[in-house]
């Protein structure tokens, strides 16, 4: 037996609503996903072929802990590796023959 | 005489460290650790806890992780300013492809075969059919265009049909580029990609002169071969044998190349195509899955399969030519090499499919017979298929304009790994590459959705499986790696015996 | 390097302070003037060519000399050594001291001639400076704050009289690069003069990346030019550590990288220390990652002088306690296509699998072998030992391989 919606509700203090964007979307694959905000959480809806609603919750909180991770991963080190990038580029503008 | 202990050059523990820029991820069966990888492909692997506590700022400075993780460009301890260039050189260097403009000049010079291969990745033409062959003017002009792009080291491919269909007009090619480069002075490779029928002396001959690297295809033994490769006479398999005989007199044996393509049929058959190699005295395999376009979407049906079916095959092709490298047979697998020297070397590769930005067009530029100029293989086989949207100008468009060209805005766009959703915080990242003209064939979007991508979800399985290899370490496995990233002889490379993770703590 | 000096008697005063010593071979295949040389009179009563040399150097009375014992004239000597056209006449303690094709020092004050440059010899090195930008823990060289920029002159003049074909020269300090220009100017020296000859300078580098001398050196295009840079761990604090200066890894990672990516050639150099062999492999993966342009990275054992001596507990350990580390970074390397060589480490205390990378790297005026070494099968191969080797600084486990043994090297 399978079910076919599930929803998962995460409220925004625990996770910013463009966070559980990012982790719904690794799902979109496997079920249609829909994304709802709604005031001071976020409403995830799966359609499709589900086995154990349980494990799929599972599933989701572990990827979006990560994906918080990320987030935070990638606001500390957005601009760091933007500097890299441009300095990267511009030495390889000032030595054209360098970077092989 | 006053010396300092090694504390007075540490920064106290209490300003910390800084994060590098990472992504992370976990391999499926190992769920308790935490692949980490750096921009510039560095990599470890790390327990949970340890995991946490690195990314929490909770790790100590002052201990060997620490230490460790900062070696690896992970992190910078203490409150100094952090040097850049060595970042900023090794991520020049894995995308060195970038300053160098299109190297890989593809020229279709028919499309006419003598081969109706059910999954022909060609449009192809009967072998009598007439008005399939690119005429002089157009190949003049491709050469054109092939001079102007500023790459210093330049490949030369002919591909078809059956190019050797068209032999003068190669050999007038050729002439034309060696012509010219007398002061251009590129350094240029010629490539093509036959099936070496009918091949004749004065043809290898000519190749020989202009040190021609020969591509053929071999599908496996002959029952195999002969089942995807219909002739009427049914002999493909021998004939081709014959001429990679005679290519390999000709121009030597490290000269002739062999690509195998993957039907249904094979799938069943791992060890029998790799054993069919070693003993055919190759020394190189390319285990490609069947491609979507032109004639094979068709039939998908009969002779398609999805990626699982494909990743059983090829973790069991892979295991049986690990073992038969350290039996001393000298097989190496074409796309694990190309993947493992991008995660094991800080240098940028030659393969087009996996670059970002992305190598259609900006990497390659594909001459048609009919003087169309295209991104990629791909894009030309769009444009058989009545969807030009790819073509970028014709022969006679100047390289400025190709490049400018409204194809090249929509590849530049969404040719990014580093901006694509599901792309852009993947763990393997720094490694894979972005081909819009492929996402768009399969999934009609040049930007594509990753997680029902069937190209994500291979190289998606075929990371796992080989960053499995290289988290269990197992000293043999990593001598063959070795020796296949490094092209040396398995028996050259000495034991590594990998440093304990500590996955415990 | 330290220059051999031998005692010498001074008959007139030489005008120049530096001389080549020649035959009539060596002259006749040179390119210098009689007043730059120093004529080679290896046989007593030999006629000397009538020509403005700078001196003539005769050879000892007969009989042997203890290195320190003043030389005799003889009644013999005077006859044929007797000064012509005021030609000043040098008479060695030694016969072997000086041969034609070396270059010499004239220490008339205190009856010394020092040997700069020996024709023939495994090892040749100009000595830039005694100063140094860093401090490091096992000098062999310790720095000391003086003005010796007249070693850019001296040097200068010891090259215009090198042989043409001279096999291979170093330039070693203290630190070469603080010469700045007078460096520059060395190095296109030995560019124009010995072209073919391969020129190994010894520096931390630091000043390539605080200064533009990548840029200076790059522009002289010397083709045989090799930079050899010390750099001890993947991270700051133990290479800072171990040279004694902060902020010193960042200055010489900088400076390895602006000469790679200025195509200079260089080689880094791992001393072999206590504080750095735990790391030694994640600094193989770090110099295969980040300076894969290295043409050679050498590991090389302690030399037990200098400052060494002074930090023997910091920095002591033996051979058998880095064997794995320092074979997993060898490995590391060498199977990533790197050249890789030891340096200073006899071959009986190294796991077999490392002998085959390990080389005869000390010079002959400095090397010696020990009672345990005699009927050693692989002793004349072996880097043995530094001449001034003391206890504390003998490896544990050292004995002679037999047979058996080096066939498995």
């Amino acid at each position: 037996m399978s079910i076919h919606e599930v929803h998962i509700t995460i409220p925004h203090r625990e996770a910013a609503h463009a966070i559980v964007q990012r982790t719904a979307h690794r799902f979109s694959g496997r079920y249609t996903v829909a994304v709802a905000d709604e005031g001071d959480r976020s409403c995830v809806r799966f359609d499709g072929s589900v086995e154990t609603p349980e494990q799929l919750e599972r599933e989701f909180r572990a990827l979006l802990l990560d994906d918080m991770l990320r987030a935070r991963i990638e606001t500390e080190t957005a601009s760091l590796r933007q500097l890299i990038v441009e300095a990267a580029l511009r030495s390889a503008l000032r030595e054209p023959e360098a970077g092989a | 005489m006053k010396f300092q202990l090694i504390s007075a050059f540490q920064s106290n523990a209490d300003s910390g460290y800084r994060l590098l820029p990472f992504r992370f991820g976990r391999l499926p069966d190992r769920p308790d650790e935490v692949l980490v990888t750096g921009d510039s492909g560095r990599f470890t692997f790390l327990s949970q806890a340890d995991f946490l506590a690195f990314a929490d700022h909770r790790l100590d400075p002052t201990t060997t992780r620490a230490r460790d993780l900062e070696g690896l460009d992970l992190l910078h301890r203490g409150d100094r300013p952090i040097p850049l260039d060595r970042h900023a050189i090794a991520w020049r260097t894995r995308k060195a492809f970038l300053f160098d403009g299109p190297s890989l000049h593809i020229f279709v010079v028919t499309l006419r075969c003598h081969h109706s291969c059910r999954y022909c990745q060609v449009s192809r033409r009967a072998e009598s059919d007439a008005g399939y062959d690119m005429d002089e003017a157009t190949a003049r002009a491709a050469v054109d265009r092939l001079f102007e792009s500023p790459a210093r080291q330049l490949t030369v491919e002919f591909q078809g049909g059956e190019p050797l269909l068209a032999f003068e007009r190669i050999r007038g090619i050729v002439e034309d580029i060696a012509a010219r480069n007398r002061s251009q002075r590129r350094t240029i490779t010629f490539v093509l990609a036959s099936t070496l029928h009918g091949v004749t002396d004065e043809q290898l001959a000519f190749f020989r002169e202009h040190r021609f690297e020969l591509s053929t295809s071999l599908d496996g033994p002959a029952a195999l071969h002969d089942l995807n490769r219909p002739l009427p006479t049914r002999e493909s398999h021998a004939r081709t044998l014959a001429g990679v005989a005679r290519a390999r007199a000709a121009l030597g044996a490290d000269h002739v190349n062999a690509l195998t393509t993957l039907t249904r049929a094979s799938l069943a058959h791992p060890e029998a195509i790799v054993d069919h190699y070693i003993e055919q005295g190759f020394t190189s395999i390319f285990l490609r899955p069947l491609s979507p376009y032109g004639f094979a979407r068709r039939g998908l049906a009969r002779q398609g399969y999805a990626t699982g079916e494909f990743m059983t095959f090829y973790r069991r092709a892979l295991a049986h030519l690990i073992r038969r490298n350290l039996e001393g047979h000298a097989l190496t697998e074409a796309y694990a090499t190309l993947l493992l020297s991008s995660i094991l070397t800080p240098f940028a590769h030659g393969y087009m499919d996996l670059r970002s930005p992305a190598g259609a067009g900006l990497g390659v530029l594909l001459y048609d017979y009919d003087g169309a100029v295209y991104p990629s293989d791909e894009a030309r086989m769009l444009a058989a298929e009545g969807d030009r949207r790819f073509r970028m100008g014709s022969v006679h468009t100047p390289y400025r304009e190709l490049l400018l060209s409204e194809p090249m805005q929509a590849i530049l766009a969404a040719g990014l790994t580093e901006g694509l959703t599901g792309c852009a915080d993947c763990v393997f990242q720094p490694y894979c590459g972005a081909d819009p003209v492929d996402a768009y064939a399969r999934q009609a979007d040049v930007y594509g959705h990753r997680p029902s991508s069937a190209f994500c979800a291979r190289q998606t399985a075929m990371f796992e499986l080989l960053f499995g290899y290289l988290r269990d370490g197992d000293a043999d496995v990593m001598r063959v790696f070795q020796s296949w990233v490094q092209r040396r002889a398995v028996a050259e490379i000495r034991g590594e015996p990998p440093e304990a993770i500590d996955a415990a703590a | 390097m330290r220059p051999h000096e031998t005692p010498a008697e001074f008959r007139g005063v030489p005008e120049r302070r530096l001389l080549k010593i020649v035959d009539g071979l060596t002259f006749a295949r040179g390119d210098l003037t009689p007043e730059q040389c120093a004529w080679h009179s290896d046989r007593p009563g030999a006629p000397i060519p009538d020509l403005p040399w700078g001196a003539v150097l005769v050879a000892p009375v007969t009989g042997s000399y203890d290195a320190d014992s003043q030389p005799r004239a003889t009644d013999a000597d005077a006859r044929s050594d007797a000064p012509r056209n005021g030609v000043p006449q040098i008479r060695l303690a030694r016969a072997d001291a000086a041969a034609p094709g070396d270059v010499v020092e004239l220490l008339p004050e205190r009856n010394r001639l020092r040997t700069r440059y020996r024709r023939g010899a495994n090892a040749n090195t100009l000595f830039a400076t005694e100063r140094c930008n860093s401090y490091c823990l096992m000098c062999s060289q310790p720095p000391r704050r003086v003005d010796d920029d007249w070693r850019v002159n001296d040097m200068l003049e010891v090259i215009a009289l090198l042989d043409r074909d001279v096999p291979e020269l170093g330039i070693s300090g203290g630190e070469p690069t603080l010469l700045g220009d007078g460096l520059v100017a060395i190095l296109r020296a030995c560019r124009d003069r010995l072209p073919d000859t391969p020129l190994h300078v010894l520096s931390n580098g630091r000043r390539f990346g605080t200064t533009a001398l990548a840029d200076a050196v790059a522009g002289l295009r010397h083709p045989r030019l090799t930079w050899g840079v010390p750099f001890y761990a993947d991270v700051a604090d133990v290479h800072d550590y171990v040279v004694q200066s902060a902020g010193a890894f960042d200055e010489t990672l900088h400076g390895l990288l602006m000469m790679a990516s200025k195509g200079l050639s260089f080689e880094i150099r791992v001393v072999l220390t206590a504080p750095t062999v735990a790391r030694l492999p994640a600094l193989a993966d770090f110099i295969w990652r980040h300076l894969p342009a290295a043409v050679h990275v050498a590991f090389m054992g302690l030399e037990p002088i200098g400052f060494a001596l002074a930090n023997h507990d910091a920095l002591w350990i033996n051979p058998a306690d880095m064997a794995e580390p320092l074979t997993r970074a060898v490995h590391h390397l060498a199977n990533r296509g790197m050249a890789v060589s030891l340096y200073n480490l006899p071959l009986c205390v190294l796991p077999a699998a490392l002998r085959p990378f390990a080389r005869r790297s000390i010079s002959d005026w400095k090397q010696r072998y020990l009672d345990t070494c005699d009927g050693c099968a692989v002793r004349a191969r072996c880097a043995g030992f530094f001449e001034w080797v003391k206890p504390g600084w003998i490896p544990h486990g050292l004995h002679a391989l037999n047979a058996a043994e080096v066939s498995e090297t």
